[in-house]
């Protein structure tokens, strides 16, 4: 039983960079209406980007946002030029989702070549776990968790009380009654792939940290725990994308104890499919807008 | 507000050269069966369409090329048929969407402004749009528009889907007081005779040309021409020239 209950704890660690990454996902996709497979290639280059900061000197949090501020640049200019021209020619969700693969593979193997597809190890000082009623949590892994719920708490804010924030959610509702409104929805969509792409970043760095482990395609192993919490939890809610991280995360690290190691993918789209089953409007959200907005 | 302008999408022109004028503080109806071009001229009107022809004036600039945004910002205000509000927004988050172009600091006193003229709205600030009953969701999302205080309002069908009395009062009162209020207003409209008592003057729409431009007490006085353009498509088009004169909108 002591072991299901540390699993619990392990799964609430993990759910840290699933709920960053799922917030990032949910706010790409509901503005753009892209289902960027490409995501978790940038996650990756989060992950190396901290490593690389870490390891030529610096604390390992600047280097998480520096590898923040990277993927956040990388994927504006991978929607601004990339996207974009497809985009023009009138790609839909689908085909856009293939270019986003291809785009994937294009960062990943450029990652790989460049970084001799080396597997990096992120040393951090040893420390003493800390006992907190049944769970053992290093500090590092408080921070994590502890970043999670800061990063939740003020896109919630942002989204919520700033003009931005509201302009990014009537963008999402509703593009053309946006326009209509003086809203200049370009930039707004601008805003959302820097944000989002600043969220993946973070989440590939929260995970290299957690899994101390990074190379070019690290990201991949999260992105379908990051596409899962962001649909379950209602596609386009930032808060039902962090409540299914959380529910995820916990998910995996359970069924890793109950034997099923390895099986985090297996377990997630299980636990979508059973819930789509059940609830099947589930993928209805606030910030899924039914046209694409991905004229970058 | 239309100078000979034509509308369409792709290759295919839906609205053919059609004039149309709006006066400061006039109200101004487009009647015309359904398919007639009503909405794509509109949708034109607001830069939602390219102009393939002639141009669209606005206080004598020449707005044919300017975004929709930047329409908003110079004075056009405009109210979609459906899909008027954002639904999972508040109303006080829908009015301050409305007055995204304003200033943090005016914008409250501008929505206090706002809902004066929709007193039933002060007690729904904090409800959802979505939650609105269709009348409450219709005042709503002319307030939206009446935020940056525009000096000319479009409203695209604004009783579409609501039950006759509430179709009523909202032509009534609510465009009503717009017109009292000295507000220029370019309305499309099914209810043909409910559109005429608040309107100083119309046009009709018949497959993309203007058939009959009038003053509004005329046209109630041309039931017979009016069913003839409505069931058989009627006259050969008015020339631009004849359309309403001395409107600045």
């Amino acid at each position: 039983m002591s072991l299901y209950l540390e699993a619990v704890g392990f799964g609430v660690v993990a759910a840290a960079s699933i709920a960053i990454g799922a917030m990032g996902f949910t706010l790409q996709f509901g503005l753009t209406n892209v289902l960027n497979i490409g995501y978790g290639s940038i996650m990756s280059l989060g992950g190396l980007v901290a490593y690389a900061c870490h390891a030529a000197g610096m604390s390992i949090w600047l280097g998480l946002a520096i590898g923040g501020l990277s993927a956040s640049a990388m994927t504006l200019l991978v929607a601004k030029t990339i996207l974009s021209v497809f985009a023009r020619r009138g790609a839909g969700l689908f085909e856009m989702a293939m270019i986003t693969f291809g785009v994937s593979l294009i960062i990943e193997y450029g990652i790989a070549s460049a970084t001799q597809n080396n597997t990096y190890s992120l040393f951090l000082a040893v420390e003493h776990a800390m006992t907190l009623g049944p769970f053992h949590f290093t500090k590092v892994q408080l921070v994590l968790v502890g970043l999670a719920i800061a990063v939740f708490v003020v896109l919630d804010l942002f989204l919520r009380l700033t003009k931005l924030g509201l302009a990014l959610r009537a963008t999402a509702i509703d593009p053309d009654l946006a326009r209509a409104s003086g809203i200049q929805t370009n930039r707004i969509v601008t805003a959302a792939w820097l944000m989002s792409g600043f969220l993946c970043g973070l989440a590939g760095g929260v995970f290299t940290i957690n899994i101390l482990t990074v190379n070019a395609f690290t990201g991949d192993t999260l992105l379908s725990l990051v596409i899962v919490s962001a649909l379950l939890g209602t596609a386009g809610s930032v808060r039902g994308a962090v409540l299914a991280a959380l529910v995820i995360g916990i998910a995996t690290q359970v069924a890793s104890v109950a034997g099923a190691s390895g099986y985090d993918s297996a377990v997630a789209y299980g636990f979508l499919a059973l819930v789509l089953l059940a609830r099947p409007k589930t993928l209805q959200g606030e910030l899924v807008t039914d046209k694409a907005q991905i004229t970058v | 507000m239309a100078d000979e302008v034509s509308f369409g999408y792709g290759s295919l022109t839906v609205v053919d050269r059609v004039s149309i004028q709006v006066g400061p503080g006039e109200t101004v109806v487009l009647l015309g069966p359904n398919g007639a071009g009503k909405s794509t001229l509109v949708k034109g009107l607001i830069g939602h369409l390219p102009v393939l022809a002639g141009a669209v004036r606005f206080e004598s600039s020449d707005i044919s090329k300017v975004s929709s945004p930047k329409r908003v910002r110079l004075g056009v205000g405009y109210v979609p048929q459906t899909k008027d509000v954002f639904p999972t927004l508040s109303v006080a988050e829908n009015l301050r969407m409305g007055a995204y172009a304003m200033p943090r600091h005016a914008v409250r006193d501008r929505a206090d402004e706002v809902i004066s003229l929709f007193p039933a709205l002060e007690r729904l600030r904090r409800r959802r749009a979505g939650t609105l009953s269709g009348g409450e969701r219709k005042m709503l999302a002319i307030a939206r528009a009446l935020m940056p205080s525009p000096r000319m309002l479009i409203l695209d069908e604004p009783t579409s889907n609501l039950a006759p009395k509430i179709a009523k009062d909202v032509l009534e009162e609510v465009v009503g007081r717009l017109a009292s209020a000295g507000q220029a207003v370019l309305m499309v409209e099914q209810r043909v005779e409910m559109a005429l008592e608040v309107a100083s003057f119309g046009y009709v729409l018949v497959q993309g040309h203007v058939r009959l431009a009038r003053p509004a007490q005329a046209l109630r006085e041309s039931e017979d021409e009016l069913a003839e353009l409505f069931f058989r498509g009627g006259a050969p088009p008015v020339p631009a020239a004849t359309g309403q004169t001395g409107g600045s909108a």
